[in-house]
């Protein structure tokens, strides 16, 4: 039976082991990213929030996400020089890429190994959890930015899952509201965790906290054809603001990990998908993704914008891919590969 | 000649031509080998020298380091593979 | 941290408890022996029935040697172990001389087992031992067990029949005391694996590898900055793996032969051989040098046998001129260091000792450090161009800053390490037991971060290659 003297040392070493710990997690980010030492440090401080939603700060950084003068990702744009801008949300803006890797970056990288000079850039203006929707109300001030050419669509269809907030009263523009203090141990050991508990315990967790976050909603097994249609409509509607500021919109079908047959891992995967979706089941967000590809085929046929078939291209390799719909390094390298294909006529007619 | 005479002669050996250090303390038992103080260079003209003072040739495929740890090893190694030169 | 390494901590656990709780000793060695093979076969599965095979014979054929004790059966056995060596170690560096057929293609193309340079050497060193009469008599089981002992198999260190049997004999010594011991050692060797690894990835992206890949002309500085961040990455992986394989045999209660000793505090290249590797090391000593340079009497001729058996120890780690050369030049080096002692034997010392001691040192540490182009350059030429920026002062560094910054940095912070734990007296053993509880726990923490954390993916253990 272990004395008082050896429960209080065991104690100490457990509080001085893991104290030491988040010490030198703040340390890390400090020499690695120029993190403040104290304070909160997450993606979110990326961020305010004005009328429209969140917005990037110009010249913030987390880790390996640093924003430009315009409070968007990548470099600052350069005078003069053509301009292809990106919309999308967290598989534009770059997640799981090193830096510099991201989709957005490769593609300009592309573009001007086949122009044979730097005669393009590309605005990254995606952000994590970004809506077709408050894309279209940021087209103005993009226009008046950054002036650009071009403008490339990157819908996600699953946004549509949920219907949309009715009458939610307006967030007051300012910062970000972020807890008072925070330990930055906790995410490096939620990912360690993740790496080390077998995939089918991560499954089985993951139903377990969907049908908690379901609580009393029904989860359907087919999108309503209502939620498609406000996504067809949404992006339509962004054409048209892009049109009214003389940009080119050109529309790409969204790609996601899976492939015609699903293996075991492949319905991991979907699981882990509708943890963000609770309300769609599973074998729901393949046909979602289907059918709102084909509306975006059909709203580039109606409305004469042309569409680059992402969809149809990408292969569904599991090395492309981080997880069900983020790309890893190679798997963007295909997509900017991809999109300079569709891109450079439109961009050489121009 | 005797063991303790022997043991004496190549205690002397070590001191003066292999550590070059009269005054160093090496008594039938100290570990040479294993403590570095001996290496495998010199532990050839060690061997070589133990060939001299027993009269024995002592085949070189059937000794290791560790059978010439200490002096009074040496010895008990050389009686037991040497063979008349 | 992965799944795995917890499977294996899981799995060292309940062979620690297991061994523990049964007095019976032929259950413990068949305990050890399963566990030991259930682990290479996890890393490993085609090449465990060539383990077996070859255990078995080595065992079968060393009772031959004892009972008939001729030199050409020894001979011949060592040619069978050495053969076997050749065809997966060997052989396919000699594919470009090979016939074009298919079956000596395919012969060229085969994978090299998993450990088969450390327990090949470990059956000749048996059959060496049992020629000349060695006590250890093991069982089967035990000889199973000493090639296929679970923390040596993969990369050593290189042990001898006396060392092992007879632990394997001996009650069960795992304790609590041996534990903290033997975590204490795997902590270190954990450490200086992720700092093997902290070179490897470098300094934005840019690490040891990407230094060796620079083209074109290269600068004093930078040669000795990317010989700096090798000699360190080799020795912080391979002297790291060393010690924590030590360290969960402790746990175990077992003890193996220490493989480092700070070889880089090493004041002559005849120390420097005393403290790398030192399992290899002695092995080369004892069954290559010894009888080589004892079968002539002269002085020119153990010179000779040096720098054959530093040939050797070249080779062993591949069949490649700059392996071979690399070997070569430590034995020049050697032969330098005792024709330098027998000069300076009755001369008068040069300077304050302190003077001597450093100028040994650097000298030492110079002379190692630029061995390693030899052992790491991608072939003749480029080990030409390394040695040449090295030795002929050239303006110009094209590595870049940070990478620069860390392998000084990790250099400067290992001697100050070593000046620093030399100065404090050991208390208890352990590698930190010297260290107050607070800091020790800080140590641990400081570790587990960064490999857990920081640890590069960018390259595996470096010999496991060999």
């Amino acid at each position: 039976m272990p004395t008082r003297t050896q429960i209080a040392r065991g104690l100490l070493a457990v509080l001085i082991f893991g104290g030491s710990l988040e010490l030198y997690a703040r340390l890390d980010d400090y020499i690695s990213y120029g993190a403040p030492m104290w304070g909160v440090y997450n993606a979110e401080t990326l961020y305010v929030r004005d009328a429209i939603g969140k917005r990037g700060i110009p010249h913030a950084r987390f880790r390996k996400w640093g924003l430009n003068a315009l409070g968007y990702r990548g470099p600052d744009l350069i005078d003069g020089r053509p301009t292809v801008v990106c919309f999308g949300a967290s598989e534009t803006f770059g997640q799981q890429e090193r830096e510099g890797s991201e989709y957005p970056r490769q593609l300009e990288q592309e573009l001007n190994a086949r122009a044979g000079a730097q005669a393009y850039q590309v605005l990254n203006a995606a952000y994590a959890g970004q809506t077709v929707r408050t894309a279209t109300l940021r087209v103005p001030e993009i226009a008046a930015m950054a002036r650009p050419v071009t403008a490339l669509i990157y819908g996600v269809p699953a946004s549509y899952i949920e219907p949309p907030p009715l009458d939610a009263p307006p967030v007051p523009p300012g910062r970000i509201e972020q807890p008072r203090f925070e330990l930055r141990i906790v995410d490096r050991v939620r990912t360690l965790l993740k790496g080390m508990i077998p995939g089918s315990v991560q499954t089985w967790l993951r139903s377990r906290e969907i049908n908690a976050d379901r609580g009393a909603a029904t989860a359907v097994a087919r999108l309503p054809e209502a939620n498609i249609q406000r996504y067809r409509d949404d992006l339509s509607k962004l054409v048209a603001a892009l049109r009214q500021e003389g940009i080119t919109p050109v529309l790409v079908t969204h790609v996601d990990a899976f492939g015609e047959t699903l293996s075991d891992s492949d319905r991991a995967l979907l699981t882990s998908w509708r943890k963000f979706y609770p309300t769609l089941q599973e074998e729901g967000f393949l046909d979602m993704e289907r059918r709102a590809n084909d509306a975006v085929r059909s709203l580039g046929a109606e409305t004469g914008v042309p569409v680059i078939d992402l969809e149809k291209a990408m292969p569904t390799a599991p090395a492309n891919f981080t997880d069900f719909a983020h790309f890893s390094d190679a798997g963007a390298a295909i997509v900017a590969k991809t999109l300079a294909d569709g891109l450079l006529p439109i961009l050489n007619r121009d | 000649m005797d063991h303790s005479a022997s043991h004496a002669r190549m205690i002397e050996y070590l001191k003066t031509e292999i550590l070059r250090d009269p005054d160093a303390e090496i008594e039938p038992h100290t570990p040479l080998v294993s403590s570095g103080m001996v290496d495998s260079f010199s532990l050839i003209q060690v061997v070589q020298e133990l060939e001299k003072i027993t009269a024995l040739r002592i085949p070189a495929s059937k000794v290791a380091p560790r059978d010439l740890d200490t002096v009074s090893q040496m010895f008990a190694t050389a009686t037991r593979v040497g063979m008349p030169r | 941290m992965s799944q795995v390494s917890l499977l294996y901590a899981a799995a060292v656990l309940v062979v620690w408890m297991t061994a523990r709780v049964s007095s019976s000793r032929p259950f413990r060695l068949w305990i050890y022996l399963a566990a030991s093979w259930l682990f290479y076969f996890s890393l490993d599965a085609r090449f465990l029935p060539l383990l077996v095979l070859s255990s078995v014979f080595n065992y079968y054929y060393g009772r031959l040697i004892r009972r008939q004790p001729r030199v050409g059966l020894l001979w011949a056995g060592a040619l069978v172990n050495v053969a076997l060596l050749g065809v997966f170690k060997y052989l396919p560096a000699l594919r470009p001389l090979l016939s074009q057929s298919p079956f000596w293609q395919h012969v060229a193309e085969l994978a090299l087992p998993l450990g088969v340079s450390f327990w090949t050497f470990q059956a000749l060193s048996y059959l060496f031992d049992q020629y000349r009469g060695d006590d250890t008599r093991p069982s089967m089981g035990e000889f199973c067990l000493y090639m296929g002992f679970a923390p040596t198999v993969m990369s050593g260190p290189i042990c001898r029949v006396g060392d092992l049997v007879p632990q394997f004999r001996a009650p069960f010594a795992g304790s609590w005391a041996s534990v903290r011991e033997g975590a204490q050692g795997v902590w270190v060797g954990v450490g200086m694996i992720t700092l093997a690894r902290m070179l490897a990835a470098g300094h934005g992206g840019f690490g040891v590898a990407d230094a060796f890949a620079l083209r074109g002309t290269l600068g004093t500085a930078d040669a000795w900055v990317m010989l700096l961040g090798y000699g360190f990455q080799i020795y912080f992986d391979f002297a790291g793996y060393s010690r924590l394989v030590i360290g969960v045999a402790r746990m175990l209660g077992f003890q193996l032969p220490e493989n480092f000793d700070r070889p880089y505090l090493s004041t002559s290249v005849t120390s420097f051989w005393q403290r790398w590797h030192m399992s290899l090391s002695f092995w080369i000593r004892d069954y290559v040098f010894l009888p080589l340079a004892m079968s002539r009497r002269e002085v020119w001729w153990r010179h000779v046998s040096l720098v054959i058996s530093m040939a050797v120890f070249g080779l062993w780690h591949s069949a490649s001129w700059l392996f071979l050369l690399w070997g070569v030049y430590q034995g020049l080096m050697l032969v330098g260091h005792r024709l330098w002692q027998q000069l300076r034997r009755g001369a008068a010392p040069i300077g304050p000792r302190w003077l001597r001691s450093g100028a040994s040192w650097l000298l030492t540490f110079l002379v190692i450090i630029l061995s390693w182009t030899l052992f790491r350059a991608e072939g003749a030429s480029h080990a030409a161009g390394i040695l040449k920026a090295a030795l002929i002062p050239t303006a110009g560094l094209q590595l870049p800053g940070g990478f620069v910054l860390l392998v000084l940095g990790l250099v400067a912070g290992y001697f100050a390490s070593q000046l620093a734990v030399s100065r404090v007296p050991q208390r208890a053993p352990g590698l930190l037991s010297w260290l107050p509880m607070p800091a020790r726990f800080a140590c641990y923490a400081a570790i587990f971060y960064l490999a857990v954390f920081r640890a590069a993916e960018a390259q595996g253990f470096i010999y496991a290659q060999f």
